[in-house]
């Protein structure tokens, strides 16, 4: 597998990236890529890296060693200012949210339109509220996050992922926390918004089901290495004895 | 057993020299990451990148949000004071040197001072609670997500506010502890009126009360600095929080003190007590 850059099929592209967090290895030398237009599903156990490797692809975090590739644009060595640009094509909906705690739903919607330097409160509140309704949360802009539930805050948080129209969004855990009804709720989301608006969509989940409903491309994560990536098919006849556990494990506990 | 002693001994001085290099590496860390915070922030503002709609939003917080209890403060600091300084001065038959001493105190030192340390109970430790849980909830890497520089939005606007608050407050705090000791003096003491106003007035200078303001400004920046910095810095959850938390209104209290007595060495060469002749 080779992902020096992306290529014309693929949006993201990490190469031989390393990374340590508190003196402890956290990615091992991944080199991975993530195709325009599909949906990639990041799997592994918790503590393999998944998150900090969704926080590499946005430049939240950067890497010890190696690159990581937007478009062919290598972001490791841009500047915070220099990411404006890379970071406004994509969106990212955070475990918890990330909302802001002091600003009502349809507040946190507006925001980054406002950011983005849209002024004409009539087209903002038109957006915000097509945002909502995306998002089945139509009724709710005027609550603050402190009163949402688990799944509202996910959905929320997507809602204003997608307002300022991103070409890709990435999931970190959408399902967690969640009970099954509201796990297959965001899932749905998650597909119809992909199929919808043609997005790029890197999902990371410990949640096989979730994994077979979302995945056009599926990498698994092993303390922090690329243990194998590929369609879910050949995840599912992999050979490898610690894919096999993992998969076998899931689906004895239906996660 | 003499040579067990002797390295036992060394050993112990090892830990301690080993302790005392952690603790010097760990300050000069903190002290590099809020100089980096005070360089971003002020880069920022030399740029013109001021969001001055939030810079309201905090002044009323800071300024109108702390008034009552910096007046308190100073009004209670200057009453205590007088009545201390007044029943020493009278045994030696300085009891009209009384207001004088009281107002410098109140101007120069008090004031300022005890402002800056219940505005940093207040709002400094608010600062580093809020930030704090917004670093832990993602709310700061959801700024950096949208293209929001966390300082521009976050610090800048607390600094202007501060900066703009903190010298009202402390006037305000001088003001009520010069008028509480003068209703002591007065009230109390039988100290004619008009005397405590005139030894007050003929003995306290702008120049007191402009050094009272320039400390309540840099207090306020350090205020905004070092509880900004914990709170950008906090980790690992609700215990992060609290600890941030902590280490703002310590550190800044520290800072406050130890900075009032450089600040008074070099204030009082540039701007320098009216000299009181009883």
């Amino acid at each position: 597998m080779s992902a020096d850059r992306t290529t014309g099929a693929d949006f993201f592209a990490l190469s031989n990236v390393s990374t340590s967090l508190e003196g402890r290895l956290i990615l091992r030398d991944v080199t991975l890529s993530v195709p325009r237009g599909k949906a990639t599903v990041i799997v592994g156990g918790s503590g393999a890296g998944k998150s900090v490797l969704l926080k590499h692809l946005i430049g939240l975090l950067r890497p010890d060693s190696g690159d990581v590739f937007v478009e062919g644009q290598d972001l490791v060595d841009l500047s915070e200012r220099d990411l404006v640009p890379v970071r406004r094509r994509i969106g990212f909906v955070f475990q918890d949210g990330g909302l802001f705690d002091s600003k009502t739903v349809s507040e946190n919607i507006a925001f980054p339109l406002r950011e983005y330097g849209e002024r004409d409160p009539e087209r903002i509140a038109l957006l915000v509220k097509d945002a909502l309704g995306r998002v089945e949360l139509a009724g709710d802009g005027e609550k603050l996050p402190a009163s949402l539930s688990g799944g509202m805050k996910k959905r929320a948080s997507l809602a204003r992922a997608i307002v300022t129209k991103p070409e890709c969004i990435l999931f970190d855990e959408p399902t967690s926390g969640l009970d099954p009804i509201l796990a297959r709720n965001i899932i749905q989301l998650i597909k119809r918004l992909q199929r919808e608006l043609q997005l790029t969509t890197v999902v990371v989940t410990h949640n096989l089901g979730a994994m077979k409903e979302i995945a056009d491309k599926v990498v698994f994560l092993d303390s922090g290495a690329v243990r194998f990536s590929g369609t879910l098919p050949e995840l599912e006849s992999s050979a490898d004895p610690v894919v096999k556990e993992f998969l076998a494990a899931g689906q004895q506990y239906n996660e | 057993m003499g040579y067990r002693e002797k390295g036992t001994k060394e050993k112990s001085q090892m830990n301690a020299i080993a302790r005392l290099g952690g603790i010097s590496t760990r300050f000069i860390a903190w002290f590099g990451s809020v100089a980096l915070l005070v360089v971003d922030a002020l880069k920022l503002i030399a740029t013109g990148k001021v969001r001055w709609r939030e810079a309201l939003h905090h002044i009323v917080a800071i300024g109108f949000g702390s008034q009552v209890v910096v007046m308190i403060t100073g009004a209670f600091t200057g009453a205590v004071f007088a009545v201390q300084a007044y029943m020493k001065f009278h045994e030696i038959g300085l009891g009209s040197a009384t207001g004088p001493v009281v107002s410098v105190a109140m101007c120069r030192e008090l004031g300022p001072v005890l402002a800056a340390l219940m505005v940093t109970g207040r709002m400094g430790a608010s600062m580093a609670a809020e930030l704090g849980t917004m670093r832990v909830t993602d709310q700061i890497d959801a700024l950096r997500v949208m293209g929001v520089n966390p300082i521009e939005y976050l610090v800048v606007p607390r600094l202007l506010a501060i900066t703009i608050s903190m010298p009202v407050l402390v006037a305000e705090a001088i003001v009520l502890g010069i008028l509480a000791a003068g209703v002591l003096t007065v009230g109390i003491f039988h100290m004619p009126g008009a005397w405590y106003e005139g030894q007050v007035v003929a003995h306290t200078g702008l120049t007191d009360f402009a050094v009272g303001l320039i400390k309540g400004a840099v207090f306020g920046v350090l205020i905004v600095f070092i509880c900004c910095r914990e709170g950008l810095a906090a980790r690992h959850g609700a215990v992060g929080v609290g600890i941030a938390t902590t280490h703002s209104v310590v550190h800044t209290s520290l800072a406050v003190l130890v900075s009032n007595l450089l600040l008074t060495m070099v204030l009082n060469q540039l701007l320098p007590i009216v000299t009181i002749g009883f």
